[in-house]
């Protein structure tokens, strides 16, 4: 039997990914978009974040002032409050941009693990036909 | 010998020694160790493998294939274990994974402390950043405390129950799977590791490694107690414990695995050597002969003066030895080969192993197993008898020894003669005849025998084309062997290469995950301490942040962290399965390639077996020829040898010696005859002349005589033959000429033989009538669509036409069948079996099931139960729905079966659920049914039904079970 490429991976109907190789190009440059992406709305949301600390600390002062209660624990203790709930707003979006990270890392993965396959798959016919061809023209010589 | 039998090493053989070589240094190996995993099964598979890998990593520059032999094995082994290393490491890291040491808010939680106790995660996180355990992350300082909890001194009793059970462990040395962890280790991240610590060696120099190791872990162990009771607090009890005493445990833990894999690495090179010496070989010599003892290792050695513990545990072994002698006596010393020997159910599995392995040969086996049934017990140092020499008892003499080494190095336990001598080795498959069974070329039968000289000069031929034969056959194998390794050294390539490119991206990949969270975390650290400066800044008091809101940072921290670490390591994981891809993939391309190689060796054993038989056939005509000779030779007047060449020479030597007697006699016959006549004609012409003379005498006499030329034609006609004389003798020499154009020709183009003739011919009558039962065991069926045209209205001998071929036809007549006939009968059967299934369609019943009834005479009550149950009270009016019996058959249910009348509608729904097989049973007469079993013939079965009298309805059921047996009913 004759190699045939057409059954090892090959697309021909698609010019973008006839090969195993474009398609792995194509899902990384995708990744890689995604991830740039990701890396600038993490850093927009820590920016606002930030933005609304700065201008909650002076808002909580105000209104301990306005009560006449500056001084007291309790505006400490609002104010702690405050920056730990900015802090549980900061961790999670830390989380959510590796979380996204890692969605792509494993976008990554998959898409060289299934070009590794379709080469594999490749290599592997052709060598078995290879094997099985060369026993059988040996045999036939002989 | 002077036909070469028995010196030559067939294919078979060699191939069993190639296999013996390969595969005995690994299989003694992991047998030994009793480690024979699928990983040992992979690397044991894959040594071809490792050779291409080899060539095409490191020879791959070179024009030339071949590797020096001397470095052949040891870089296959070398890549071996290289192999087995690196994928026990990948295992490791696997199961470290799966069992985290650094999982402290679920360790926190099984030891009982409050979810709630947020202050806890803070300070664990924030100590645990401290210790190093969270990557390339600040934390602010511990904050410490006054008081120990009890639910952590739990843990800190864990932890030293742990560091002792990992220092006994390590001071016992192997095997660890003996003895039972404590219950805490997998909470302490240590179950993960003991399997790694499970393929520790066995030699001193692991136990001397192993000890210092364990040394070390027991004085980190105390260390780190000490430690954190020293802290006394819960933060420094985290600290210490979680991220430096099991740090270090872990790190004891590596170094101990690392020593026991070098330790392994020396114990394989060492039972490497070992094997290279044969001393496997005469370590089972040692035990077939009984004797367990003089092995050498001895597990008592192996960790004595190590310390004073392992001293006590040699000291209690060896008391355990004094107190129980007979068990010391008959226990194999602690080498796992002989304790595998030892272990196997009898001495005949361990000579049968012995066999299995080539160590010993068939004779050998044999004669141990005599050893045995006559009532002994295997003994490969001694006879099987006693010796008689000139009267006198020479005790039982040995009758096994060492072969030299053969090219391969191996040497194997042979038999020897009675006389001392070895024994000769059998010959090849299919080496009959003659057998020479002395061992100084001495023939049994006398040399000067110009028959058997014949004979073995005929053998002597047709051994050396077996031979031939079989150097071609191997040499085609070989040849075939070495595309497909190639073969599959591409395809090795290929998938190495593969997998280092999927490696190097897998890399890229998570480096850049490992570099953004481990970004992230310095950020979240910088946020915190910025976020707590502010705080300060404000005039928050420290304490303050610790008690009231440290437990949300600490949360907000400990989340962050125990999220982003197991992102980071499952994408690690995933790294190293997609490496591990690479061992399966060479796995299935060993599977693929030893197929190949399979398929490619039982074709070359196939073509062996028949150079194999055709030289048996060869050498019985040989011998049959010779016996023949032998006999006929005297009768005809001939050399038994000439006899016997003629034979195989396809000459009919006989017959030409017959034929040549026939031709001399013919020639003295028409000699004779010759002379007679001549004699004949002198005896008439004297007489004629006297009688001329007399008549001359007389004409002159008395009528004036005969003139001259008269007599002259006369006296020629007189001296000459008649024509029926000549044309006698023309016809004797020209059938001498043609018989000796004849054997002229039959010399120069052997015929076959009358019989050779008879048998092709017979050959190809059996051929024919072959096809011809096949085709009529197929059922007869004309290639064309049955039709009138052609089977009910056409002869028979014209459907016979369109059938079978004339040769089969031919064939068919010759084996004495009646053709006519038999086309008639199947022409009948053709019409009656379209008339019955358009019968059967019509009635909307199975086929089979008319044909039964009809074979049993009660087709007409079928027919009569059909025109009740199907056309109503007139022909033609159908009713829609009238009530049909149907027998529910035995279930676990219903055991008996009931009989119910359902609506016509909802009987074949009812059919078909109950009798699921009934419609693509295929139907043979014959088939299934209860007479089948020797029970009942089917007329039998019908009396039966009879008698009980059973009624149409129960007919038709009792019809449907016979047929489907299988269905009950």
């Amino acid at each position: 039997m004759a190699y045939n490429p057409l059954s090892s991976g090959f697309n021909v109907q698609d010019p973008y990914g006839i090969s195993p190789s474009q398609r792995l190009k194509t899902a990384l440059n995708k990744t890689t978009m995604d991830r740039r992406n990701v890396g600038t709305g993490y850093d927009r949301q820590r920016y606002d974040i930030g933005q609304a600390q700065k201008a909650a600390v002076p808002q909580i002062g105000e209104r301990f002032i306005s009560r006449g209660i500056y001084d007291s624990g309790l505006r400490k203790k609002a104010l702690a409050q405050q920056l730990a709930a900015f802090d549980r707003a900061r961790s999670e979006a830390a989380t959510a941009q590796n979380r996204a990270i890692l969605d792509l890392a494993l976008q990554d993965l998959a898409a060289q693990g299934q070009f590794t396959g379709e080469r594999l798959q490749r290599a592997t016919d052709a060598s078995s036909v290879r094997a099985a061809k060369a026993a059988e023209i040996r045999e036939a010589m002989s | 010998m002077a036909n070469g039998n028995g010196t030559r090493i067939t294919l078979e053989q060699r191939r069993a020694k190639a296999r013996a070589e390969e595969l005995a240094n690994k299989q003694a190996k992991d047998l030994a160790a009793n480690n024979y995993t699928f990983l040992d099964m992979e690397a044991e598979k894959s040594n071809l493998q490792d050779i291409e890998d080899y060539f095409w990593n490191v020879g791959k520059n070179s024009s030339n294939l071949n590797f020096p032999d001397n470095s052949l094995t040891k870089s296959i082994n070398q890549t071996v274990e290289e192999n087995k290393l690196k994928q026990a490491d990948l295992e490791a890291r696997l199961a470290a994974y799966q069992n985290p040491s650094y999982d402290r808010l679920a360790q926190l939680r099984g030891r009982g402390m409050s979810l709630g106790d947020a202050k806890s995660y803070l300070s664990a996180e924030q100590a645990a950043q401290a210790a190093g355990a969270r990557r390339q992350t600040s934390a602010t300082a511990p904050v410490p405390s006054t008081q120990i909890q009890p639910s952590n001194q739990k843990a800190l009793d864990d932890a030293a129950t742990y560091a002792a059970y990992l220092a006994a462990q390590k001071a016992a040395g192997p095997p660890t799977s003996q003895r039972t962890p404590p219950t805490n280790t997998r909470a302490l991240g240590g179950s993960g590791r003991l399997n790694t610590q499970q393929q520790a060696g066995q030699t001193a120099e692991s136990a001397k490694a192993t000890s210092a190791t364990a040394q070390q872990a027991i004085a980190d162990a105390y260390a780190a107690m000490d430690a954190a009771k020293t802290g006394n607090t819960a933060a420094n009890y985290i600290a210490n414990m979680s991220a430096d005493d099991q740090m270090r445990m872990i790190l004891a833990q590596d170094e101990y695995a690392q020593a026991a894999a070098a330790s392994e690495a020396q114990r394989l090179a060492n039972e490497e050597a070992r094997l290279g010496q044969g001393n496997v070989d005469e370590a089972l010599l040692a035990v077939l002969a009984g004797n367990y003892g003089t092995t050498p290792e001895s597990a008592a050695t192996t960790v004595a003066g190590d310390t004073a513990g392992i001293a006590d545990a040699a000291q209690a072994e060896a008391a355990a030895a004094v107190a129980d002698p007979a068990a010391s006596a008959v226990s194999p010393p602690d080498n796992a080969f002989l304790s595998m020997l030892a272990g196997l159910e009898s001495d005949d599995a361990r000579a049968q192993y012995g066999f299995d392995k080539g160590i010993i040969n068939a004779d050998v086996l044999a004669a141990l197993r005599a050893q045995e049934a006559a009532g002994g017990t295997m003994n490969i140092n001694l006879g099987a008898t006693d010796v008689d020499v000139e009267g006198v008892s020479a005790g039982q003499k040995a009758i096994f020894k060492w072969t030299e080494p053969d090219e391969t190095g191996k040497r194997t336990i042979v038999m020897l003669s009675d006389d001392g001598k070895k024994k000769k080795d059998d010959p090849p498959l299919g080496v009959t005849g003659i057998i020479d069974e002395s061992e100084d070329e001495e023939t049994i039968l006398a040399d000067d025998d110009p028959e058997i000289n014949y004979l073995n000069d005929q053998t002597d031929i047709i051994t050396e084309a077996y031979n031939d034969r079989i150097d071609a056959i191997e040499a085609a194998v070989e040849d075939g062997r070495i595309d497909i390794n190639l073969a599959q050294g591409v395809f090795n390539a290929a998938k190495d290469k593969l997998f280092d490119d999927m490696a190097e991206l897998s890399k890229i990949t998570y480096d850049e995950v490992n570099e953004t969270f481990s970004f992230n975390t310095e950020q979240r650290a910088t946020d915190v301490q910025s976020m707590l400066d502010l705080l300060a800044g404000q005039g928050v008091e420290q304490n303050l942040i610790q008690d009231v809101i440290g437990g949300d940072i600490g949360m907000n921290l400990a989340g962050y962290g125990e999220e982003t670490d197991a992102m980071r390591d499952f994408s690690e994981m995933l790294n190293i399965i997609g490496q591990q891809g690479r061992g399966e993939a060479g796995m299935l391309g060993n599977y693929m390639f030893d197929s190949y190689r399979q398929d490619l060796e039982t074709t070359g054993r196939n073509m062996e077996l028949q150079a194999a038989m055709q030289q048996l056939a060869e050498q019985q005509a040989a011998a049959e020829q010779n016996l023949q000779s032998s006999i006929l030779g005297p009768y005809f007047g001939l050399d038994p040898q000439t006899m016997m060449a003629g034979m195989g020479a396809g000459v009919d030597v006989a017959g030409v010696s017959e034929n040549r007697a026939v031709r001399e006699q013919a020639a003295e016959d028409a000699m004779a005859m010759l002379l007679a006549q001549q004699q004949f004609a002198t005896g008439e012409r004297e007489a004629g002349q006297t009688f001329q003379t007399g008549e001359r005498t007389g004409a002159e006499t008395f009528a004036g005589g005969q003139n001259y030329q008269n007599n002259v034609w006369d006296y020629l006609t007189d001296q000459t033959m008649n024509p029926y004389q000549s044309g006698m003798l023309g016809v004797a020499q020209q059938g001498q000429q043609m018989d000796t154009m004849s054997t002229l020709m039959d010399l120069m183009n052997p015929q076959p033989t009358a019989a050779e003739t008879t048998a092709a011919n017979a050959q190809a009558q059996m051929t024919a009538l072959d096809s011809a039962l096949a085709k009529m065991r197929a059922g007869d069926t004309p290639a064309q669509a049955p039709s009138p045209a052609n089977n009910w209205m056409g002869s028979p001998a014209v459907a016979a036409q369109d059938i079978y071929t004339g040769e089969e036809i031919m064939a068919m007549q010759g084996a004495g069948m009646d053709v006519g006939q038999m086309m008639l009968n199947q022409n009948t059967a053709q019409a009656e079996m379209q008339n019955m299934g358009s019968f059967a369609q019509a009635m909307d019943i199975p086929l089979e099931t008319l044909m039964g009834a009809q074979s049993l005479g009660v087709l007409d009550d079928l027919v009569e139960d059909f025109q009740f149950y199907r056309m109503g009270e007139g022909l033609g009016a159908l009713p829609t729905d009238s009530l049909v019996p149907f027998q529910y058959p035995p279930s676990p249910e219903n055991p008996a079966g009931t009989t119910t009348m359902l609506k016509l509608s909802e009987w074949m729904d009812q059919y078909q659920l109950y009798y699921p097989d009934a419609d693509n049973k295929d139907f043979q007469l014959g088939e299934g049914g209860p007479w089948l079993k020797g029970e009942m013939d089917p007329a039998e079965w019908f009396e039966l039904g009879t008698l009980m009298d059973l009624d149409a309805e129960s007919m038709q059921d009792f019809l449907r079970s016979v047929y489907y047996p299988s269905l009950g009913g």
